[in-house]
C-alpha cells in the first residue's frame, strides 16, 4: 500500500518536474494537423519513470537517458506517436488525430472509460464525420455509421422524427426507442431538433446489457449518450460553421402524358368523356356539340404538371457561432446556431434558433461546479403530404393524392378556373368525390409546430481525496409545444363535401411537459500495487416527469382572415385536456476491475422504482456481469508482432423496457360526446369505462447476452470488432388482444415473448497514411434475426392494418406470427390477368344476320359478351363481373374461389443486413470524405401503385407505367385493365424489393493553409462542399425506398404519399479565430 | 424531500498505517412512497365514479349508447338483410357489404365490431348495477335506472342470441384479467335468464305515456319485447311454454290501453324520419342524433342504404328540386345508396289495394342521380328499391350526406298485436281477439280505420294453421326491411328453406326483370349470389376469429359449418 502511493506520488512528481537524473536533454513542439499547438500532451521516455507534458505553446523539454531511449507522446484522441531520440534536440512532432485509438475515451452510464478498457459493446461515431452531412439533426446524419444501429426516416419532410432501432425490436406495441443520455440527463423522448450538431463532442451508443443495465428499467432499446463540447484550456477561441445549401427531389413520379390521360378517360368512359354536355368532356364541343378537338390533338398538348407546380429546390441556411476556452479554474463554452430548411414542397419547412452555454469551475481542489444551459425553439410548418385523418375519409383529401392524381388537362372547363379554383368541378360525377386542386390545397391551409426547449444541468463535483468523489446534479428539461391548424373556405378540409361538415375551422393545442432530475452519485478510482485498477460507483437518482395539455378547436368560423386567431368566433367543439405524471427512483452500483489491463471483470446493478406500475411491482432490479480479456498482453501473443492490441469481451445482463403510458395499470372512466345517447331528441352525454386497468403490471425485461472480440494489427492501421449478441425479451408490455366479449378488445398486459439475434461487424482501416496523402475508412454491417417466441397465451398471430385509405383500413396487411419477425406482409399471391382464352363468350351483337357463333374468335372484342371458364379460379368478386384483363389471385388451397383462405405471408419488410461504408481521404489542404449506406434484403409495400397504376377512378391521373396495361391488342401487360382491380385486397403486385445501396454524403474541402490567414486574423478555414442523398441504387420503383409511413414495429415498410425525399447540396465554411 | 446525510468515518484496517477516512452518504426520503405513488388527474376510475345522480345519468346514456348505435347500420341493414324481402344488389365488394351476401368468413371486421360493442354494453350494464347503489340519490332513480340497465343488458344477450345462437353470457363486470374467458351457454339457459332479467325490470321501469318518447326503456318496451324473446325462445328450443308468456306480456301492452295504431302506414316511418313522436304505435326506439358524420355513432346512417340512388342538396330548404349549379358547387350532400333492392316474392306477398307496398317499395324514381325530377316506377315492376325511410322527408337542415337523427324502429304496436295472435294461436287456435288484433293491422294496410270492423276487408280463419299462415306472410308485409323477418325465419326453422326458394325464383327471373325499371342507376344485378352463397352454416354467424383466437375456454368450438 505504501509503496503504490509513493509510486503514484513519484508518478506526478515526473510529470511536473523534470529532476530527474539528465544525460540529454530534448526540447520540441507538438502540433496537431493544422500547425496548432497541443497543450497538455504527455511525453514520456519509455521505460523510464521520465515524463513532462507540453505547455500552452506546445513545448516541451525533457531529459533522455541516452541516445537509444524511446520518447513518446501521448495524448487523448491523437494517434501516440514513439520515436528514437538518436540525434535530435529539437522535434516538431505532429500528432494525428485519431478517435479510434484505445486510449480513446468512452462516455459510458455514469462516467467514461478507455476504450480499451471497455467490457461491454459500445459503438462511438466521429462527430466530425457527423458534421459533414448537410442536414439538420444529428440523427440524420447517424444512418449507417454504427453497427446495429438502425437510423431511418419516415419519410422526407423537414423537422420530422428519426426511427432509432438498436439491435432489432424487443418491444411488439410499445416504443423500440433508445434512451438518449445528454450530458447526464436521461430522457425518453428526446428531440432532435433542439441539438445542434456542432456542438455535439462526442455520440456513444451503449448497445448491450452490460452496459444498459446501469439504465435499468430504461435500457432495453439501447442507450444514446451525447455529450456536449466543453471549453477547453487555453485562449479565446471563436469559430463560425456557415453553410447555405439547396435540396431537391431525388426522384419524380412519371405520370401519363396528356394523350395517354385522355385516351385513359375513353378507355373508362368513352360516354363521359365525349360527352357534350358535361364539364369532364375532354373533346370540348361547341355548342351544337361538335367536338373541337380530337384525342390525337393531345399528342401536341403539353398539360399542366402539378409536380412542378408544387415542389420547389428548396434552399437551406445553417450557421453556428461559438466562443470556447479556459484557464486551468474555468472553462467555458457559448454558442448559438440559426437553422432554417425548407421543404421541396412550396410552403414547407423547418427553422431553429438554439444558444447553449457551458461553464466549468473548479472551486478549489477539492470542488468542482458547473453548469450548462441549452435553449431552442423551432418552428416546423406546412401541410402533410397525406391527409392525416383517414377513418371514413377519402385519399382524396390529401396533398399528394392530387399532386399525382389531378387531371393534367382542363377539359371543358375554363383554364383559368382550372388553375385557381380549388375544387376541379367537372371531376367524377358518379362517384361523388372531388379532386382538390394542390395548389389551392397547400395555399388554403396553415399548419404550424412550435416547439421550445430549456435543457439545463448543474453539477458540483467533490473529491474527498484522489480517489473518492461524490457527484451531485440537478437538471430541468422543459418542452413547450404549440400546434396550429387552420383550413379557410377553399381548403379541402372545410369544403361541405365527402361529409366533412366542419366549414373554415382551426385549432391550437398548448402542451408542456417537465422533467426533473437530481442524480447523486460516489465514485472510486484506484490502482492497488500498479496492477489491481479498481472502479466503483455506487449512487442514487429520481426523475419526475409531468406533461399537460390543452387544446381548441372551433367550427364554422365567420372571419377567416383572423386565422387561427379568430377560434373564438366560431362554434366550440371539445376541448381537450390531458395531464400525465410518473416519476422513477433508482439505485445503482458499479464494480470495474482490472488486472494489468489484462483481464477485466465489470458488474452493475440498478434497482428502478417507478410510478408507471403497481405498488406490488414498483421496483425492479437489473443486474449484469461482463468480463474481457485482452489476449495481446499475455506473453504467447508477443510473438504476432502485427497484432496492436486483441481482445475478447463477453457479457450477460437484464434490462428494462418501462415505455408504457402513466397510468396503464388504472381502469379509466371518462365523459365523451360520442359515447352518449339522445332521448326525447335531446343529447346525453356519455361516461364510459375506456379501459381496462391492470393490477400486475410490470416493466419488460430483456435477457441480453454478447460476445465480442476486438483486434487491431499493424499499429493500429487495421482495427476490426466483431459482436454476437443475442436477446430474449419477455414479459412483453403487450397491448395485447383479449376476448372481445369481456367488454374489452385490448389491455395492457405483460404477455409473450420476442427473440433478436445477430452479428455486428466493424472494419477501420488506414490505408494510407503519409503527411500529404491520407486515406482512412470505416466499414461496418450487420445482421439481426428478430422472431416472435410467444404471444397471448397460447394465440398464433397478430393481424394489423395500415390506416391510409378508408377502403382499406380494416384489411389487414401485417401478420405478427410466433416463430417469425415481428412484422410481415399479408395478402394475396398476385398472378397477373385474366387473358382471352380464360373465357368464353358469345357474339352480343343485335342484329341477327351478322351473329357470328360462341367462342368464334373473329368476333370483335366489342360485341363480346365473356363468361369465366368454369375451371378458372375467380378473383374474389363476383364470376360473372370478371373480364379479360381484370386482375388474378393465385388460389392457393385450390377451391376454383379467391377468399380468406388463400392469404398468406406476401412478403418480408424486415433487411437481410444493413451498414455503411465511410473514406476519408486528405491531400494536402485537401479533404474528401464519401459515405455510403446500404440496406439489403427488405421488401416495402408500395401503395401508390394501388391508385396509381390501375385507374380507380375516372379523371384521375396514373403513373406512366400504366400506359401499358392489358387490352385485347397488348394481351402481354400485366397491368390490369380500367376497373379491373377486383375487391379491395392487399397482393404481392405492389410488393417490392426495398434494397438500396446511397451514396449519402459526400464532403469536399479545402483547408487554407494558416500562412495565407494570418494577416486577415483567421486560424483555421476551411471550405468545402457537402452533398446528401446525392445517388441512390435501387429497384425501387416508389420515389425513395427509404421510406415507412406510420412506421411501427407491427407496420414497417409502408410506402403511401410520403413526403418525398430530397438529396442537397451545400456550401460552407469552418472559421476559426 | 430529500435529505443527504454524510458521516465520516475513521476505520483502522489491518496493515494500513493510516487510519482511512470513509465517507458513508445516506439518502433518507422523507416520502419515498410518496414519489412514487402517482394517481391519475385527468380521468377517473369506475370505483370513484357513480356519485350522484348526473354521474348515473351518464352512465346510463352509455349502457344505452354501445349497444344500440350499432342499429345506425349494422344491426339495422347488413345484419337483417339478405332475405327474401330484399338483397344486396351492387358489384361493389367491400367487406362491409359481404355479411350481406354471405361471403364472409369468422374474420370479418363487421362480426366482431358488433359482437364486441354488444358484449361492451352488456359490460357497462353490468358495471352500472354493480356501482349504481353508491350513488347519492332517491332510491326511485336508482330502481329506474337499474331497470333499465337490467333489461339493456338482457336485450343485448337476446340479439347476440338471434345471430349467433349459444354465446358467452355475462353477467358481472369484467375486472379480472386473469378470468377473462368464459365458455358459451347454452341458449336454453340464456333464455331463462334473459327472461328472467327482463321480468324483473318490468316492475323498476317508467310508464311509456309518462315519458312521451321511445328511445328509453319502459314498461311497454319491455312487455313488448319480452314477448319478441319468448316467440323466438319458443322456436328455438321448442319449449311451449314460452308462448304463453309471450302471448301474456304481449297482452299487458295491448290492455295498458296507451296504445293504438297510427292510421297512416307511412306516418309511422314520416315521424322517425322527422324526429317525431307517436309512443302509441312506436314503443321503443333507438335515438339517434345530430347528422354529424365524424361522429356516426349517434347518428343513423341506414337510410342512406335504402332508396333509389340519388342525391340532395342540402342547402335548400324550401324544396328539393337541386339543380346543375348546386351541385356544381359541390354543396351536395344527403345520399340514398340503393343498395338494397327489394324482391319479387315480397311484392306478391301484398294483395291488391295493401297500401304498404308502395311505401315499402319505392313506385317512383329520379330522372338521374343529381336531378330531382322524379319518374314513376313501371306499374307490376316487382325488384325495386326500398321506400321505408326515404330521405327526401328529413327536415333538419342542412342534410349531410351519410349520417341523420332518423330513429330506427324496435318495437311498433303492430308487432305486439301481431305477436299476441301468433302466441295464442299456437296455444288456443284462432280466437276472436286475436283475429280481431290481426284485421285491425290490416285495416290500416288498406287505408280504413283500424278500429272500426270492415266487412270487405277483414279477414276471418278457421284453423290454426291457417292463421298461423297468414301471419308468417303478413308479418313480412308489416315488417320488411325492419331487421324483423330474418329473425322470424329463423325462430320458424324455415331460414334455409326459404332461402333455396328465392334462389330458383331468382334463377328463373329474366336477367332484365331484375334491375328496377326506370332506374337511372341500374348496377350489375348480382340478385342470385346471396342465395348461392348461402349455406345451412349461414343460418348462424360464426363466433368471430378474435373471440376464437383468444378465448380458450370455447375450446375452438364454432358454430356448425363454421
Amino acid at each position: 500500500m505504501e509503496k503504490t502511493k509513493l509510486i503514484i506520488l513519484l508518478l506526478i512528481w515526473c510529470a511536473f518536474n523534470s529532476l530527474m537524473a539528465q544525460n540529454k536533454q530534448i526540447s520540441g513542439k507538438v502540433v496537431d494537423e493544422q500547425d496548432q499547438p497541443l497543450i497538455g500532451v504527455n511525453v514520456l521516455i519509455k521505460n523510464a519513470k521520465i515524463g513532462t507534458i507540453t505547455d500552452i505553446n506546445g513545448r516541451f523539454v525533457i531529459n533522455a537517458p541516452s541516445s537509444e531511449s524511446v520518447i513518446m507522446f501521448r495524448y487523448i484522441g491523437y494517434s501516440t506517436k514513439e520515436l528514437i531520440v538518436g540525434e535530435n534536440k529539437d522535434l516538431n512532432i505532429v500528432l494525428i488525430e485519431d478517435s479510434k485509438t484505445l486510449d480513446e475515451v468512452v462516455v459510458v452510464g455514469y462516467g467514461e472509460q478507455k476504450r480499451m478498457d471497455i467490457t461491454g459493446s459500445v459503438g462511438s461515431v466521429k462527430t466530425s464525420d457527423l458534421t459533414k452531412a448537410p442536414v439538420a439533426t444529428f440523427e440524420q446524419a447517424l444512418a449507417g455509421r454504427i453497427a446495429g444501429v438502425n437510423v431511418s426516416s419516415s419519410e422526407g419532410d423537414p423537422g420530422s422524427a428519426m426511427n432509432i432501432v438498436i439491435r432489432g425490436q424487443n418491444s411488439i406495441t410499445q416504443s423500440n426507442a433508445p434512451l438518449y443520455v445528454i450530458d447526464g440527463f436521461p430522457i425518453e423522448d428526446f428531440n432532435a431538433n433542439t441539438l445542434n450538431t456542432s456542438d455535439i463532442a462526442s455520440i456513444d451508443v451503449l448497445k448491450d446489457a452490460s452496459s444498459t443495465a446501469i439504465y435499468g428499467a430504461r435500457g432495453a432499446n439501447g442507450v444514446i449518450l451525447i455529450t456536449t463540447k466543453s471549453g477547453k484550456e487555453g485562449r479565446p477561441q471563436i469559430s463560425y460553421d456557415g453553410s447555405i445549401g439547396f435540396s431537391k427531389e431525388i426522384k419524380r413520379m412519371e405520370l401519363l402524358s396528356p394523350y395517354e390521360f385522355v385516351k385513359l378517360q375513353f378507355d373508362l368512359n368513352p360516354i363521359t368523356a365525349s360527352g357534350t354536355s358535361n364539364s369532364l368532356s375532354y373533346l370540348k364541343p361547341d355548342a351544337s356539340g361538335i367536338p373541337t378537338i380530337s384525342i390525337e390533338d393531345y399528342k401536341n398538348i403539353a398539360g399542366v404538371d402539378w409536380q412542378n407546380q408544387v415542389l420547389q429546390v428548396a434552399p437551406m441556411q445553417n450557421h453556428s457561432l461559438s466562443l470556447m476556452g479556459g484557464t486551468k479554474a474555468t472553462k467555458y463554452s457559448v454558442s448559438i446556431n440559426y437553422l432554417d430548411q425548407q421543404g421541396i414542397i412550396i410552403k414547407s419547412g423547418f427553422n431553429r434558433l438554439q444558444g447553449r452555454l457551458r461553464l466549468d469551475q473548479i472551486v478549489n481542489e477539492k470542488l468542482k461546479v458547473g453548469v450548462s444551459l441549452s435553449y431552442s425553439q423551432t418552428k416546423t410548418y406546412g401541410t402533410s403530404s397525406r391527409f392525416d385523418d383517414t377513418s371514413g375519409k377519402d385519399p382524396s383529401f390529401g396533398l399528394l393524392y392530387n399532386v399525382y392524381g389531378f387531371r393534367p388537362v382542363n377539359g371543358n372547363v375554363d383554364m383559368d378556373q382550372f388553375l385557381n379554383d380549388a375544387i376541379d368541378y367537372g371531376s367524377n360525377e358518379t362517384s361523388t368525390i372531388l379532386a382538390f386542386n394542390p395548389l389551392a390545397y397547400i395555399n388554403n391551409q396553415t399548419r404550424n409546430i412550435y416547439q421550445s426547449n430549456i435543457l439545463t444541468n448543474v453539477y458540483g463535483e467533490y473529491s474527498f481525496n484522489k480517489f473518492l468523489k461524490l457527484r451531485v446534479t440537478g437538471g430541468l428539461n422543459r418542452n413547450d409545444n404549440r400546434n396550429e391548424n387552420f383550413y379557410n373556405s377553399q381548403s379541402p378540409q372545410s369544403l361541405t363535401v365527402g361529409g366533412i361538415i366542419r366549414g373554415i375551422n382551426g385549432s391550437q393545442r398548448w402542451s408542456q411537459s417537465q422533467t426533473t432530475l437530481n442524480e447523486n452519485t460516489l465514485s472510486y478510482n484506484r490502482t492497488f500495487n500498479r496492477v489491481h485498477s479498481f472502479n466503483g460507483l455506487i449512487g442514487f437518482t429520481n426523475q419526475k416527469y409531468t406533461n399537460q395539455l390543452f387544446g381548441g378547436e372551433a367550427w364554422h368560423l365567420p372571419l377567416e382572415e383572423l386565422n387561427v386567431y379568430g377560434l373564438k368566433q366560431g362554434e366550440a367543439q371539445p376541448l381537450d385536456t390531458r395531464y400525465d405524471e410518473n416519476s422513477i427512483m433508482s439505485y445503482l452500483g458499479r464494480a470495474n476491475y482490472n488486472y494489468k489491463q489484462r483481464y477485466y471483470a465489470t458488474a452493475s446493478l440498478r434497482a428502478d422504482g417507478s410510478s408507471k406500475f403497481p405498488a406490488l411491482n414498483r421496483w425492479g432490479y437489473f443486474p449484469s456481469v461482463s468480463l474481457s480479456w485482452r489476449l495481446s498482453e499475455e506473453k504467447f501473443m508477443k510473438s504476432l508482432q502485427f497484432i496492436s492490441d486483441a481482445k475478447i469481451r463477453g457479457g450477460y445482463g437484464e434490462i428494462g423496457n418501462n415505455r408504457v403510458g402513466s397510468y396503464d395499470y388504472f381502469s379509466a372512466l371518462a365523459l365523451s360526446t360520442i359515447s352518449g345517447y339522445s332521448y326525447g331528441n335531446s343529447y346525453q352525454q356519455g361516461a364510459t369505462t375506456t379501459s381496462i386497468g391492470n393490477e400486475n403490471l410490470k416493466w419488460e425485461t430483456t435477457k441480453s447476452s454478447n460476445i465480442g472480440l476486438d483486434v487491431s494489427m499493424f499499429n493500429q492501421r487495421i482495427s476490426f470488432t466483431a459482436d454476437y449478441y443475442k436477446k430474449n425479451t419477455t414479459n412483453l408490455l403487450l397491448n395485447a388482444n383479449i376476448a372481445p366479449s369481456s367488454g374489452y378488445t385490448t389491455a395492457r398486459m405483460n404477455i409473450g415473448e420476442v427473440q433478436n439475434s445477430g452479428l455486428e461487424l466493424t472494419l477501420n482501416t488506414v490505408n494510407f497514411s503519409k503527411r500529404d496523402f491520407t486515406w482512412t475508412s470505416n466499414f461496418n454491417i450487420s445482421w439481426n434475426n428478430n422472431k416472435i417466441v410467444a404471444l397471448n397465451d397460447g394465440q398464433s398471430n397478430m393481424l394489423s392494418n395500415m390506416q391510409w385509405n378508408q377502403n382499406y383500413n380494416s384489411t389487414p396487411l401485417y401478420l405478427a406470427e410466433v416463430g417469425k419477425p415481428i412484422a410481415q406482409f399479408y395478402g394475396y399471391q398476385w398472378n397477373g390477368v385474366y387473358q382471352i382464352n380464360d373465357f368464353n363468350w358469345v357474339d352480343n351483337s343485335a342484329d341477327v344476320s351478322i351473329k357470328l357463333p360462341d367462342n368464334d374468335p373473329t368476333v370483335p372484342y366489342n360485341r363480346r359478351t365473356y363468361t369465366l371458364k368454369q375451371e378458372v379460379t375467380d378473383n374474389g368478386s363476383a364470376r360473372s363481373i370478371i373480364k379479360p384483363g381484370y386482375i388474378k389471385y393465385k388460389d392457393l388451397n385450390g377451391d376454383g374461389h379467391i377468399d380468406n383462405k388463400d392469404l398468406g405471408v406476401i412478403g418480408d419488410p424486415n433487411p437481410d443486413f444493413v451498414g455503411g461504408f465511410t473514406n476519408n481521404f486528405t491531400y494536402k489542404g485537401f479533404d474528401l470524405s464519401i459515405f455510403f449506406q446500404f440496406s439489403v434484403g427488405n421488401q416495402l409495400y408500395n401503395a401508390n401503385r394501388m391508385l396509381f397504376e390501375g385507374a380507380y377512378r375516372s379523371d384521375l391521373n396514373q403513373f406512366a407505367s400504366y400506359a401499358n396495361r392489358w387490352s385485347p391488342e397488348t394481351p402481354q401487360y400485366t397491368n390490369y385493365t380500367p376497373g379491373g382491380n377486383g375487391s379491395n385486397v392487399y397482393s404481392t403486385r405492389t410488393i417490392e424489393d426495398g434494397s438500396y445501396l446511397r451514396l449519402k454524403t459526400l464532403q469536399l474541402g479545402y483547408t487554407i493553409p494558416t500562412s495565407l490567414l494570418k494577416s486577415i486574423g483567421i486560424t483555421d478555414l476551411h471550405l468545402y462542399c457537402a452533398t446528401q442523398n446525392l445517388f441512390t441504387w435501387t429497384k425501387y420503383s416508389g420515389i425513395d425506398p427509404e421510406v415507412s409511413i406510420n412506421n411501427s414495429a407491427l407496420t414497417p415498410g409502408f410506402d403511401y404519399a410520403a413526403y418525398p425525399r430530397s438529396k442537397t447540396i451545400s456550401f460552407g465554411v469552418n472559421a476559426k479565430f | 424531500m430529500l435529505n443527504f446525510n454524510l458521516y465520516v468515518v475513521k476505520i483502522k484496517i489491518k496493515n494500513m498505517k493510516k487510519f482511512v477516512t470513509l465517507i458513508i452518504m445516506t439518502i433518507t426520503l422523507l416520502s419515498c412512497s410518496d414519489f412514487l405513488d402517482i394517481k391519475p388527474k385527468d380521468f377517473t376510475s369506475p370505483t370513484n365514479y357513480y356519485s350522484n345522480e348526473d354521474d348515473l345519468n351518464h352512465a346510463i346514456a352509455t349502457v344505452y349508447n354501445t349497444g344500440l348505435s350499432m342499429y345506425t347500420r349494422y344491426l339495422s341493414s347488413q345484419f337483417p338483410l339478405g332475405t327474401d324481402e330484399g338483397f344486396f344488389k351492387s358489384t361493389s365488394s367491400t367487406s362491409s357489404f359481404d355479411i350481406m351476401t354471405y361471403k364472409n368468413d369468422a374474420g370479418a371486421a363487421d362480426f366482431t365490431w358488433v359482437w364486441q360493442n354488444l358484449y361492451k354494453g352488456i359490460d357497462r350494464a353490468n358495471e352500472f348495477l354493480e356501482y349504481a347503489d353508491q350513488a347519492n340519490c332517491s332510491d326511485s332513480i336508482k330502481t329506474k335506472l337499474k331497470g333499465e340497465a337490467l333489461f339493456i343488458r338482457a336485450y343485448y344477450h337476446f340479439v347476440l342470441a338471434t345471430y349467433w345462437g349459444s354465446v358467452p353470457m355475462r353477467l358481472k363486470s369484467t375486472k379480472d384479467l386473469n378470468s377473462l374467458n368464459i365458455p358459451r351457454t347454452p341458449e336454453i339457459e340464456l333464455y331463462a335468464q334473459i327472461v328472467k332479467d327482463m321480468k324483473e325490470s318490468e316492475a323498476m321501469v317508467s310508464d311509456i305515456d309518462k315519458l312521451g318518447y321511445a328511445e328509453r326503456v319502459t314498461k311497454s318496451a319491455v312487455q313488448g319485447i319480452l314477448a319478441r324473446v319468448c316467440l323466438f325462445a319458443a322456436g328455438r328450443t321448442g319449449d311451449k311454454s314460452y308462448y304463453t308468456e309471450a302471448r301474456n306480456s304481449a297482452l299487458k301492452v295491448i290492455k295498458s290501453g296507451k296504445h293504438a295504431l297510427d292510421a297512416s302506414y307511412q306516418d309511422v316511418f314520416i315521424n322517425l324520419m322527422q324526429d317525431k313522436y307517436n309512443v302509441k304505435e312506436s314503443i321503443f326506439e333507438v335515438g339517434f342524433y345530430g347528422s354529424t358524420y365524424d361522429n356516426n355513432y349517434r347518428c343513423a346512417v341506414f337510410p342512406s342504404y335504402f332508396g333509389q340512388r340519388t342525391s340532395f342538396p342540402s342547402s335548400n330548404s324550401t324544396n328539393f328540386i337541386g339543380t346543375q349549379g348546386q351541385y356544381g358547387k359541390g354543396l351536395f350532400s344527403a345520399v340514398s345508396s340503393a343498395y338494397i333492392l327489394s324482391t319479387s316474392y315480397l311484392y306478391d306477398a301484398y294483395e291488391t289495394g295493401d297500401l304498404r307496398r308502395e311505401w315499402t317499395m319505392l313506385d317512383y324514381t329520379y330522372k338521374s342521380w343529381n336531378t330531382l325530377t322524379i319518374v314513376p316506377e313501371k306499374p307490376n315492376y316487382k325488384f325495386r328499391f326500398v321506400g321505408k325511410f326515404r330521405r327526401e322527408y328529413e327536415i333538419n337542415f342542412p342534410l349531410y350526406k351519410w349520417g341523420n337523427s332518423t330513429n330506427w324502429p324496435l318495437l311498433r304496436y303492430s308487432d305486439v298485436l301481431l305477436m299476441y295472435a301468433e302466441a295464442d294461436n299456437e296455444l288456443n287456435g284462432p280466437q276472436t281477439d286475436a283475429i280481431e288484433y290481426v284485421n285491425m293491422v290490416r285495416r290500416r294496410a288498406f287505408g280504413v280505420d283500424p278500429t272500426v270492423k270492415n266487412q270487405t276487408i277483414d279477414k276471418t280463419f278457421t284453423s290454426k294453421d291457417e292463421l298461423f299462415t297468414y301471419l308468417k306472410d303478413e308479418r313480412l308485409r308489416e315488417f320488411a326491411f325492419e331487421a324483423i323477418r330474418k329473425m322470424d325465419l329463423q325462430r320458424w326453422g324455415i331460414f334455409y328453406e326459404q332461402m333455396k326458394k328465392m334462389q330458383t325464383i331468382i334463377e328463373n327471373t329474366p336477367a332484365t326483370d331484375l334491375v328496377p325499371a326506370q332506374s337511372y342507376w341500374p348496377g350489375v344485378p348480382l340478385a342470385v349470389q346471396t342465395y348461392v352463397n348461402f349455406d345451412i352454416r349461414n343460418v348462424l354467424y360464426p363466433i368471430p376469429l378474435s373471440e376464437m383466437s383468444v378465448n380458450k375456454a370455447l375450446n375452438n368450438e364454432n358454430n356448425p359449418g363454421w
